[in-house]
């Protein structure tokens, strides 16, 4: 491959493609571990008061 | 054990089937009018290939309509009945011996009327049996599985056909390609790798209706 | 929660993003052995055959799960199974148009009497088919066996189409065959250090959409 050929450009296209989905994945994966910690806390937080209650 | 309780449950659905002849009827009138649809459809434009494909194609039209019912022919609590008595392997077997024995029936009907209506194009007769049936082996033993999971679902005919269609490929084209050995000429030895494969499906799909048919069966 | 990390496993999907990052960059310039019918399209084996990479995973992961459902009937497992076939059906449509759009180049037409191309039509066909099976079944515990019996059922079925299909293929199906160094690639030592860490991150991809679906789709069902 010549370096005139331009072909780096398509190469530097894709990889911020392939970048921004992976982030986009990463936000997703760090919303959906929040909520489950959140859950989490809220059934321990129950589970709390029923055995006080 | 299981042997009397297969005997047992197939004379049961033999006599069933003779008491409710209409059901019969159906399927044999379904077969006799798509048979003769196609061949006016057709007219006389039958070369050896439209021939297999068309019969094959026809006879798994009529294996899916005769074999559908299968599970939703009685009433549930006559199921519940069986259940009680009689084991989900024998249940099973038995349903696939019966529907190998319709599909033969059919099979052997739709060659006749094939031959009758578009001429004979079959140049090795044995092999052609042959593949009829194992065809017909292959046809019920998978059309009774995929019977068995639709009649678990509602709207079951038209799942019985989306469900069916793929997976019986593999068998449907090994048939196709014996049975046009079977028209093209009449030597064996190319047929025996594609008799080997369908032998080895139906034996798969035996092995296979005999461990996963106990999960449909029980609620 | 002593757990301090923000995301589970965050090596592998790391691990993903670089192998596939690596891929995409390195593969356009590496030496690739030169056949008239492909050109420089060859690369494309780095991507489009990653498709069925990462389906094939995700229908055997689906497979057993199906498996291991019948042998507990732990609802986790059926999720499990029936996410990893979604995912496997979403690589699996986009193999097949990646697939199209190559072929066209290369034998002239969308589609042609080839044996991969029939096997993952086929294999669409099947998982769409499991799909349409749970919409119409509405008792959950039901849904599950009778969709776990299905899955098995239909994925040895199909193993054996896609075994079978080249053999009966012969010469009667497909004329374009030796025209088509594409499937019958010998992949040379260079090309192989590409293809290979593409695979993997593919998959881990394939795993990583999967893992995301299961937990949403458990955060749904609250006890």
């Amino acid at each position: 491959m010549t370096p005139d050929s331009k072909l780096y450009i398509v190469v530097a296209v894709l990889a911020v493609i392939l970048i921004g989905l992976f982030a986009y994945l990463f936000v997703m994966d760090r919303k959906v571990s929040r909520i489950e910690r959140e859950l989490l806390q809220e059934k321990e937080s129950k589970n709390k008061l029923k055995q006080e209650g | 054990m299981l042997f009397r309780e297969v005997k047992a449950l197939i004379g049961k659905d033999i006599r069933l089937e003779l008491k409710q002849k209409y059901v019969l009827n159906g399927i044999l009138l379904y077969l006799l009018s798509t048979v003769f649809v196609t061949y006016l459809a057709f007219e006389e434009v039958i070369t050896p290939e439209t021939w297999n494909s068309l019969f094959w194609i026809i006879l798994l039209f009529v294996g899916v309509n005769g074999i559908s019912k299968s599970f939703v022919q009685e009433s549930p609590a006559r199921y519940i009945y069986y259940y009680t008595i009689a084991s989900p392997q024998a249940v099973v077997l038995s349903k696939i011996l019966y529907n190998l024995l319709l599909m033969a029936i059919l099979s052997l009907l739709s060659f006749g009327m094939f031959l009758l209506l578009m001429g004979n194009q079959v140049v090795n007769l044995e092999l052609f049996i042959l593949a009829l049936f194992l065809g017909s082996f292959g046809l019920s033993s998978i059309l009774t599985m995929v019977a068995a999971i639709a009649s678990r679902a509602s709207n079951n005919f038209s799942l019985m056909a989306v469900l069916s269609f793929p997976i019986i490929l593999p068998l449907l084209l090994t048939l196709m390609k014996i049975s046009r050995m079977a028209l093209s000429g009449p030597e064996w030895p190319g047929a025996t790798g594609p008799l080997v494969i369908l032998v080895t499906i139906n034996l798969a799909v035996i092995i296979l209706a005999y461990l996963l048919f106990p999960y449909l069966w029980r609620d | 929660m002593t757990d301090s990390s923000l995301i589970k496993g965050l090596w592998w999907k790391l691990l993903a993003l670089l192998l596939l990052l690596y891929a995409v960059i390195y593969g356009f310039f590496i030496e690739v052995p030169y056949f008239e019918v492909t050109k420089e399209s060859i690369r494309n084996v780095f991507y489009h055959v990653g498709m069925w990479f990462g389906m094939s995973a995700m229908l055997i992961t689906s497979f057993i799960f199906s498996i291991r459902y019948l042998r507990g009937f732990r609802e986790k497992e059926d999720i499990v199974a029936v996410e990893a076939a979604n995912v496997g059906i979403f690589f699996g449509i986009l193999g097949l148009i990646t697939g199209m759009i190559w072929a066209k180049s290369t034998w002239g037409a969308f589609w042609v009497r080839d044996p991969k191309l029939d096997g993952a039509a086929v294999g669409m066909f099947i998982y769409l088919a499991y799909m349409v099976l749970r919409g119409s079944i509405n008792d959950i515990h039901k849904r599950a066996k009778v969709s776990a019996v299905f899955n098995i059922f239909a994925f040895i079925l199909w193993i054996v189409f896609v075994m079978v299909l080249p053999r009966l293929a012969g010469s009667t199906i497909h004329p374009g065959q030796d025209g088509a160094p594409v499937m019958a690639l010998n992949l040379s030592g260079s090309t192989r250090i590409v293809f290979y860490p593409a695979m993997i991150g593919w998959i881990l991809l394939g795993f990583w959409i999967m893992n995301l679906r299961i937990r949403i789709k458990r955060l749904g069902i609250r006890d």
